[in-house]
This record gives C-alpha cells, sequence and structure tokens, in this order.
C-alpha cells in the first residue's frame, strides 16, 4: 500500500504550469507588479544603505579608535590647552585637529588637519594611510596627502601645485603624497594634511577645532573632564557620530515606508491573481479532491505557484532594483546634501542585506497574500457535490465582517496615532493598518456604490448599463480587491500630494514672514567659523554708507553643545525693522520684548518636539564661560533644520561665548529705493570687498528654498509613480480574468444579437465605473494619509507642524487618475470580449 | 454466502440553506455485494448523487453509518477519506470532469501517481488502459481537443486504471447520443467485470438500469428495490 502522501505530484505541478501558461497575461501583470514592488524596496534599501554606508566610513576614517573628543565653542580651542594636555595630564594618545569644508576643482571634500607624531600614539591608520605618510607634509610649505583614487579622480599627481577653495578664499598646495586605502569610498572625500599646514591653510594660527582621544577607562574620562579649562567639554566620539547619524533617520524611515505601500500594493496584487486562479479552477480543483487530492496538496499546490512566482519575480525584482537603486542614491544623497550634511556617495553599494531583505519581504508577502486563496481552494468541494456561485455567496455573507473588521482596525489605527508620543515606526504601522481596514472596507462600500448607480440610473432603462453596473457587484471578489488595490495606489497619491502641498504652502508663507531683509550676504562656504571676521566687518561699514541702505544688521551661526547633543544656535541683532522676524508658535505676549532684551532664547519647534522643551522650560549649553541655563522665551517655526535651532540675541551670545565674529549680514533698504537698483550696487561694493561673499536677494532665497523643497520630494513622486503602475497591473489583471470567466456570458449576448461595440462599450463603461468608484474612495483614505502623514509622521520624524491645505486639483487628479488608469486597463480586455466569437464561447462549456 | 461490500445503516441526510431544510436521504439502508452492478435510479433531487456521495466519502451523513470494504467511512478523519478514495475509488462523471491542463495519458496517470506507484509503472498501466477504451491515438490530445464520447472513455480509464474495488458512475451517458452512451456503458461494464469490481450506477435511464444486477430506486429519501419496469 502507497505510502503517506507527498505534497508535491509532478502532475499536478505539470497542471499547474499549462494553468499559467495558459494564462500568461494575468501571470505576467503579477510577476510586473511584484517586480515592481520588490524593486522599489530593495533600491530604496540599497541608496539608503549606500548613504548611511558611505556616512559611516566617512566617519568611521576620521574617528578610527578615538573613543573621546574635547571640543571649544565657536572658536574653537587654544593649541596651548593641546600641550597641556600631554604635559600635565600625560596623555599620549590624544591627536589636535582642525577641519573644514574645502573645494578642489569645484568638488566638495573635508580637510583634516592633524599631528603626524600624535597620530602614531593613536594608531589610527586611517583606512590604509600610513601616519608616516603624513610626516611627508612636513616638507613642503603647503603639502597635502589625497587617495589614490581621489588624486586620480581630480588628475593630480605627486608634487603637482593646485589650487584649493577655503572659504572662498584660494590657497595654493602640493600634494605631497597619494595613499592607497582597503576601502577606498571611505576615504574618498578626505585630504590630510599636517596641523600646521592646515592651521595656516584655514587661517586658524594657534586654535584646533577639537582633541581627538583615546581614553582606556574610566578614571582616564574623569580626570579630563575635572582638568579641562572652562568653555571646553569631553564628548565621547561614538554619541556624536550616531547623533550625526540619526539626523537623517527619519528621512531614511520616510523613504523605506514609501517603497513598503508600494509593496503592500504589490501584495494586493498577488492575492488577487492567486484568487482569481483559484476560482477559474475550481472545477479542476473539485476533480482533483475527487480523485483523492488531499487538501494539503491541495494547499501546498497553490502556495507552491505563487512561491515560484514570488521567487522568480523577486529575482528579477531584484536586478531592476540595483539598476533602479543607482539612481535613487544620486536623489537620496542630494537630499541628505541638501537638508543634513556634506555626503559623498561616489560608489553604490551592493549591501547583500538589502537584496536578501527584499528577496524576503517579496516572497514572504507572497506567500502570506497567497495563504488565503490556498486555504479557500482547500475547502473546494469534490467534483459532484459543488455548488454554483459558492463562493461569490460566500464572499457576499463576508462582506459585513469584512466592513467591521476594516472599521475596527482603522479605529484602531486612529487610537494609534492619538497616543502621545509614539514612535515614528508606530505611526507608519498604524496608517498601514488604517490602509489595510479600508482595503477590506472597499467591497462592501462598492456593493453599496453599485446599488446608488442602478438606483440612479434605473430612470434610462437601458440594460446594458443595468449589466455593466451589476456586472460590478456580481463579482465582487474580484471587483472589489482590483478597486481596493487602485483606491490605495491612488490614495497615496491623495495623501501624499496634499501633504506635499500643504507643506509648500506652509513653508512659503513661512518664508515670507521670515525672509524681512532685503539683501543677505554671507561667506561663500557655510562654516560654522568664521576666520573672515575682519573682512565682513569692514564689508559691514562700506555696505552702511550706500545710499538707500536704511539697515545693516549681523548675524552669527554656530554650532553649539548642548544637554541635547550638538544644536546649531543663530545669534541675530535685534532691530525696529526685523521685530517680527521670527515666527512664534507657543509664545506669550511679550516674548519678543524678553528675546531682545537678551532675558533668554527661543528655540525652533523641532527642536521643542524632539526633546519636549516648551516656553517657560530652560535648556543648558556649553558656553566660553561654562555651563549655563538659558530660559525659553518662545517656540517659532522653522523649516531649515530637522534637528532644531536655538535663536538668540547677538548680544547675549557675544557675552557668554566672547566671539565677535560674524556669519552673515541681512540688508534693509530704504522703501523708496528699488530693490534692483539696490542689489547691483551691492554687489559691486561686494565683488570689490576682501574675501568671498554670496549676495542674495529676498526673491532669490525663496526661489532657492523652494527648488530645495521641490527636489527634495522628487523622490516621492518617482515611488507615488511607480505604486500607481503596480496598481495599474492589478486593475488590468483583473479585468482580463474577468473577461476570461465571463467569456461564455459575452458569447450568448453576441448570440442573442448585441454588438461588438455593445460589448465593448458594456465593459469599458464598467471600467471606468470602477476607476470612478476607486478615485471616489481614495479621496477620504488619501486625506486620511494626509492627515496621519502630516499631524503624525511628519511631526514625529522631523518635529515640524503645518497648515493643512486641501489642494483642489490634488483631487482632481486622483479622480482622474483612478478613471485613467481603468480606462487604459479596460480598453485590451473590452478588445478582446468584442472579438469574441460566439459560437466558440458558448462551445467552451 | 456472498461477500457483502457496502453496507449503509438507516443514513440520514439533510442539507440546511438559512431556515430552509431540505431532507435529501431519511434512513436509508442498502448492502451490495462484492462484484455486483446496482443501477440506481430517481428522479432530479431525489437524493441519488448525495447516495453516491455518502458511499465515496465526499459528502457526510448526519447520522447512521457507512461500511465499505470492512472501513466504517463514516468513522475516518477528512485525510483518511482523502485516502480511501484515492486507494479504492473510481469516478465516472455526466460532465467527464477530466482536468483540462492534463492531456489524455496523463489524465489517467495523474491517480497512480497519486498512488505513488513506480514510474515506469504509471507508463505502461496508463497506456494500456489507454488502448483498452480504444484510445491509444489520442495520448497528447487536451480534452477539449477530444469529443464528448472520446471525453468519457478517457474519464473510464482514469477511473478504472488503480483497478479500484468501487466504480461509482453518475449519469455517464447523459450528455452523450444513444450509439455512444450505449459503446462507452458497455465498455465500462467489460472492464470492471474483468477484474470484478463493484459499481453502482446512477441514472435516469431504463435502459442503463437493465444492465445492471438489480436496480433500487429512491424517492422522498427512501431507498426501494424494484423488478418491474419505470417510465421517468
Amino acid at each position: 500500500m502507497p505510502g503517506r502522501t507527498s505534497l508535491f505530484t509532478p502532475l499536478l505541478n505539470r497542471s499547474s504550469g499549462r494553468f499559467i501558461a495558459r494564462h500568461r497575461l494575468q501571470t505576467l501583470l503579477t510577476f510586473v507588479g511584484v517586480v515592481l514592488g520588490v524593486s522599489m524596496v530593495v533600491a530604496v534599501d540599497l541608496a539608503n544603505s549606500s548613504a548611511r554606508r558611505a556616512f559611516a566610513l566617512s566617519l568611521e576614517s576620521m574617528t578610527g579608535p578615538v573613543t573621546h573628543q574635547i571640543i571649544g565653542g565657536p572658536n574653537g580651542i587654544d593649541e596651548i590647552v593641546y600641550s597641556r594636555l600631554r604635559r600635565e595630564l600625560g596623555i599620549r594618545t590624544s591627536a589636535p585637529i582642525v577641519t573644514a569644508r574645502v573645494r578642489i576643482k569645484a568638488r566638495a571634500f573635508t580637510l583634516i588637519g592633524s599631528d603626524p607624531f600624535s597620530e602614531a600614539f593613536i594608531n589610527r591608520h586611517t583606512q590604509g594611510l600610513d601616519t608616516r605618510e603624513i610626516s611627508k607634509v612636513l616638507l613642503g610649505p603647503a603639502g597635502i596627502i589625497l587617495s589614490e583614487r581621489t588624486a586620480k579622480i581630480l588628475n593630480l599627481t605627486v608634487k603637482q601645485r593646485f589650487r584649493i577653495d577655503i572659504s572662498g578664499k584660494t590657497s595654493e598646495v602640493t600634494l605631497a603624497s597619494t595613499f592607497t586605502s582597503d576601502n577606498p569610498a571611505a576615504v574618498e572625500g578626505l585630504i590630510f594634511t599636517d596641523i600646521a599646514v592646515g592651521q595656516r591653510l584655514l587661517h586658524r594660527f594657534g586654535r584646533l577645532d577639537r582633541i581627538d582621544l583615546v581614553l582606556e577607562d574610566n578614571a582616564d574620562r574623569e580626570r579630563v573632564e575635572s582638568w579641562l579649562p572652562d568653555g571646553l567639554i569631553l564628548v565621547e566620539s561614538e554619541t556624536r557620530n550616531q547623533s550625526l547619524q540619526q539626523m537623517s533617520e527619519a528621512f531614511h524611515i520616510n523613504l523605506t515606508a514609501m517603497s513598503l505601500l508600494a509593496l503592500l500594493v504589490a501584495t494586493l496584487l498577488i492575492y488577487n491573481t492567486m484568487t482569481l486562479s483559484v476560482l477559474q479552477r475550481r472545477n479542476t480543483l473539485g476533480i482533483y479532491r475527487s480523485l483523492g487530492v488531499s487538501r494539503r496538496e491541495i494547499f501546498a499546490l497553490v502556495l507552491g505557484e505563487a512561491l515560484v512566482l514570488a521567487v522568480t519575480a523577486s529575482a528579477v525584482g531584484l536586478l531592476l532594483g540595483l539598476l533602479l537603486g543607482q539612481s535613487l542614491v544620486q536623489l537620496v544623497t542630494r537630499t541628505i546634501n541638501d537638508l543634513y550634511f556634506n555626503l559623498h556617495v561616489t560608489s553604490f553599494l551592493i549591501n547583500p542585506g538589502s537584496l536578501l531583505k527584499g528577496f524576503l519581504l517579496g516572497v514572504g508577502m507572497a506567500l502570506v497574500s497567497a495563504s488565503l486563496p490556498a486555504w479557500e481552494a482547500t475547502h473546494t468541494e469534490p467534483a459532484g457535490v459543488q455548488q454554483r456561485s459558492s463562493l461569490e455567496q460566500r464572499w457576499r455573507l463576508r462582506l459585513p465582517i469584512f466592513l467591521i473588521v476594516g472599521l475596527v482596525l482603522i479605529l484602531l489605527g486612529f487610537w494609534l496615532v492619538g497616543r502621545e508620543q509614539g514612535s515614528l515606526v508606530e505611526g507608519f504601522f498604524a496608517l498601514t493598518m488604517m490602509v489595510l481596514g479600508f482595503c477590506l472596507m472597499v467591497p462592501g462600500l462598492v456593493m453599496g456604490l453599485t446599488q446608488v448607480v442602478v438606483v440612479a440610473l434605473s430612470p434610462l432603462h437601458v440594460n446594458v448599463t443595468r449589466m455593466a453596473v451589476r456586472g460590478i457587484s456580481a463579482g465582487i471578489s474580484r471587483t472589489g480587491l482590483a478597486i481596493a488595490a487602485l483606491t490605495v495606489a491612488v490614495s497615496v497619491t491623495v495623501g501624499v500630494g496634499v501633504m506635499v502641498g500643504s507643506f509648500r504652502h506652509t513653508v512659503v508663507v513661512w518664508l515670507e514672514q521670515s525672509l524681512r531683509g532685503d539683501i543677505y550676504i554671507s561667506l561663500a562656504e557655510r562654516t560654522t567659523y568664521n576666520r573672515q571676521s575682519a573682512p565682513i566687518s569692514v564689508l559691514k561699514d562700506s555696505l552702511e554708507q550706500i545710499k538707500g541702505v536704511d539697515l545693516v544688521t549681523t548675524s552669527r551661526l554656530v554650532n553649539v553643545e548642548t544637554e541635547f547633543g550638538q544644536i546649531r544656535l543663530m545669534a541675530m541683532t535685534p532691530s525696529s525693522r526685523n521685530d517680527s522676524f521670527l515666527p512664534l508658535k507657543d509664545a506669550p505676549p511679550g516674548a519678543s520684548q524678553l528675546f531682545y532684551d537678551g532675558k533668554g532664547v527661543l528655540i525652533s519647534e523641532p527642536l521643542a518636539y524632539h526633546e519636549q522643551l516648551n516656553e517657560g522650560d530652560s535648556i543648558l549649553l556649553h558656553t566660553q564661560r561654562g555651563d549655563r541655563q538659558f530660559p525659553i522665551v518662545g517656540v517659532y517655526y522653522d523649516y531649515t533644520s530637522s534637528r532644531g535651532l536655538i535663536a538668540m540675541h547677538h548680544d547675549l551670545y557675544r557675552h557668554w561665548w566672547n566671539d565677535e565674529n560674524i556669519s552673515g549680514l541681512t540688508l534693509y533698504r530704504n522703501p523708496q529705493t528699488p530693490q534692483r537698483a539696490l542689489l547691483s550696487t551691492v554687489r559691486e561694493a561686494v565683488a570689490s570687498a576682501e574675501g568671498r561673499f554670496v549676495v542674495t536677494s529676498n526673491e532669490e532665497i525663496r526661489r532657492i528654498a523652494m527648488n530645495v523643497f521641490d527636489r527634495t520630494f522628487v523622490i516621492t513622486d518617482v515611488l507615488r509613480f511607480l505604486a500607481v503602475l503596480v496598481a495599474f497591473a492589478g486593475v488590468l489583471s483583473a479585468l482580463i480574468a474577468l473577461q476570461l470567466e465571463r467569456g461564455r456570458e459575452f458569447g450568448v449576448l453576441r448570440a442573442i444579437g448585441m454588438t461588438p461595440g455593445q460589448i465593448r462599450a458594456m465593459i469599458i463603461g464598467q471600467t471606468v465605473l470602477m476607476g470612478l468608484f476607486a478615485g471616489i474612495l481614495a479621496i477620504p483614505l488619501g486625506l486620511i494619509m494626509a492627515d496621519v502623514l502630516i499631524e503624525v509622521i511628519n511631526r514625529r520624524a522631523f518635529g515640524w507642524s503645518m497648515q493643512q491645505l486641501l489642494p483642489p486639483n490634488v483631487l482632481l487628479q486622483a479622480l482622474l487618475l483612478a478613471l485613467a488608469s481603468a480606462l487604459l486597463a479596460g480598453a485590451y480586455p473590452a478588445y478582446r470580449a468584442a472579438s469574441i466569437l460566439p459560437a466558440e464561447a458558448l462551445r467552451e462549456e | 454466502m456472498p461477500d457483502q461490500f457496502i453496507r449503509i445503516d438507516n443514513v440520514h441526510r439533510v442539507y440546511q440553506e438559512g431556515d430552509d431544510v431540505h431532507p435529501v436521504l431519511l434512513g436509508v439502508s442498502l448492502t451490495v455485494n462484492r462484484g455486483e452492478t446496482i443501477a440506481l435510479l430517481g428522479r432530479s433531487g431525489s437524493g441519488k448523487s448525495t447516495l453516491l456521495n455518502v458511499i465515496s466519502g465526499i459528502d457526510r451523513v448526519d447520522k447512521g453509518r457507512v461500511i465499505v470494504d470492512g472501513v466504517e467511512l463514516t468513522a475516518l478523519s477528512e485525510y483518511e477519506l482523502t485516502m480511501f478514495r484515492r486507494r479504492n475509488i473510481g469516478f465516472v462523471y455526466q460532465f467527464f470532469n477530466l482536468v483540462p491542463t492534463l492531456t489524455a495519458l496523463e489524465n489517467i496517470s495523474l491517480v497512480l501517481e497519486l498512488n505513488k506507484l513506480p514510474r515506469r509503472v504509471i507508463r505502461e498501466k496508463s497506456r494500456a488502459m489507454l488502448q483498452a477504451v480504444d484510445l491509444g491515438w489520442a495520448a497528447d490530445r487536451f480534452p477539449d481537443q477530444m469529443s464528448g464520447g472520446e471525453q468519457q472513455r478517457v474519464a473510464i480509464a482514469r477511473a478504472l486504471v488503480h483497478s479500484p474495488q468501487l466504480i461509482l458512475a453518475d449519469e455517464l451517458t447523459g450528455t452523450l447520443d444513444a450509439q455512444t452512451g450505449h459503446h462507452v456503458l458497455t465498455l465500462l461494464q467489460q472492464l470492471v467485470t474483468a477484474y470484478e469490481g463493484t459499481m453502482l450506477l446512477v441514472t435516469h435511464s431504463l435502459a442503463v438500469a437493465k444492465t445492471a444486477d438489480r436496480i433500487l430506486t429512491i424517492e422522498n429519501g427512501l431507498l426501494a428495490e424494484q423488478a418491474g419496469s419505470f417510465a421517468w
């Protein structure tokens, strides 16, 4: 007697293979959907990991074994501190560092000046850079070292002299030596030089940016801490690196969530296809059952088909993801450079983890989505006891359950997002619950909408129209899913569209309120230290003499150490013209006055949100005169940094940091003076001044800011487009399957006298209606999504609040997109159905 | 002493759709001897097919016992029933029920493959069976490339290829013309007799019923043995 059954039988598999081959187009569409879904996840993950890795590598090459760093204020550290540290505390494992962003041949680099002898103690071995190499630079007056690859990219040879642009000023240096690195990507954006050369190039004579330390234990740390002069602090390099890395983390999470949404749409597509394939084979599965094929074997058969489809589609998705990822990494890097920090991603990193993750997600989601149809298939009754239309009946019976479960999921989602202090991931989880809940409700809502349409069209007494509408409710198990997939994809367009529109509007209004000056002048290079205080002060004096200039105010932008890590501080000069220079959010009456009187600081909204600070609290800042608590007099809107900003009266800043430097100037013109004329006069004055400055008008800043804003969301548009493409494949697949199933019905209609044109019109009418339903349903889901994105996701990710705006064009676009997708998807099935030969269709049964 | 092969004791089967209750079998009892051919006559909806399904284990009973070849089907699990059906029962349906994605030869091989017979045996037995139904030439044809009579012959071959002890035929000539129907029925009976299988034939046709050893009628949920002529 034969033993226990095997789950896979060659003939059953062959039968499955032939079924798939006979439904090539349907399978191909699902295949494309999964390929797109997986490729998006892989591409985003690869782009994210490439950016993260590049950042981590550059940090690692700069940090090495360094455990701590001594950091000064905006003016850095007196180099005597370093000598004293070695002499008085005997800590040899320390190195003095100066660093800055520089440009060579219009490319941005990070210049690092260190002491080669100290480096030998630290044993940093920066990615293959032998510290002895650094000593070579001592031989030349301005020698620097580059990695071999960087030198090659820049087309430089050893001993060649070339120009280097530092803070707007050009200096000549010599390539003293090159080195090879085990990991060229890690050192590609770095230039090494001796500390003295670095100080000379950066005009930081006698000053250091930081002191790197390798401390053995806590005792050493305590010793250094108690020894440190006022104004200097000791920070852990790991913590510092982490906080730097976390800056862009929310951005990475947002991208990942977008890609997962596309995979969710692809999952619906797989579910749809597998359900359809089970439906189409109900009779065959019934024959299997009566021949003795067990439920387990049927389950394995259907799941096996999904597995084969998922594995092949995911494999192709990986390849496409690799290609897509290479383009995406450029967009990600550009956004990170625009919003967060200087990042060199010169090599695209193929992270096996990303590939594995994408593959497993694709296969896993496919198996999960196919398991329900597979389970349905096991309940196919053996041939002979099958009852027709039982599946549609079962579906109809389940609709109220779907509606209730969907509603519960949506309410749970709302409850989750309503919780204070929830995490970003929790926010996305809640959003997913809402989307899934809405998906479950779609078939029930579609049934209701068809009833409305039937009633509305009843006075017309046109049977073709009635048939088209009823066709949707009659095949709700299939049409419901197709509409759900399209609804989700279109709702993403609505949700993200409303969010981006609201965000854009908020930023425009905010720029209007914040940019009160007419002309802004800043140093060509955005650096923390202002090494050209003298020229900019001289420039200020000369600008004040220009006719038509009412007022010139100064500002200072520096990074300061706080109890929450390093935060950007903006020191501002008060004036009667810029009273409302900061749009205040939570501030009592008189907050501006308190600020101008130097009684406290203002903090930006993201900082208040992330650190749970509010007006009335205080913030601890490490000043040149030691730690000091500053009262927070109010919170203001700011969209320049998701980490947060502190605004302080310039005088208060000068007092605590002993820093007379200036980062930028703001010009206020006389209302009678034309802006354009003044701008050219100022540009002429600045061109003749010492140093390199950037002169930007109010309008130009707005335009640049909005360009950066729009650029940031290009990546979102790409992902949205792909999600719609996946949904389109879903609708097309469902419609083709419907048309196949109804072949006999169309044959009968043709036989009784319907023309091919009428059949075509009926199917097109049906698909247009499906598109319309998807468009209508996508609007509430999209608005829910927009609300969650604005009020929860953006707040938790960036701490920004924004004015919700409902751009009417977004809603119109959603309707048009849904209609166009459905219409396009319906064209081919309509053509196929209309070309059916009645005799053949009737014979097939 | 005849060898009792099927024994049905007081079987009840009631279908319920919402509040509507449809009693189909109301205490049916029956014994069938090994090698016997039974014809089951009855009006549409009288419960003929339900009785067949109950005997094959693809439908459950609400009350009573069904014993086939000493195995009490009513006591078996779903999985055990499937395995029992796979090994011991052959079905022939009115609408052939061939797997559309398998060729004639593959349709026949499927049952042997499910029973895990060696490949060589599967090949030989399937080909022999196809020859036996006079369709050796149609081995690679798919069902939609064959006529109704040819499809029914493939269905017979599939039902008998594993020499099941029990053959259940539900209206096997229902969709065929008289001549083809007669040919198919004769073929089935010859093949079943050749290895002494037991057969239950559900039919509307008295002519078909008359070829059986015994004729049973089912009406109002009860079974009765008839000897006379009927006009359904």
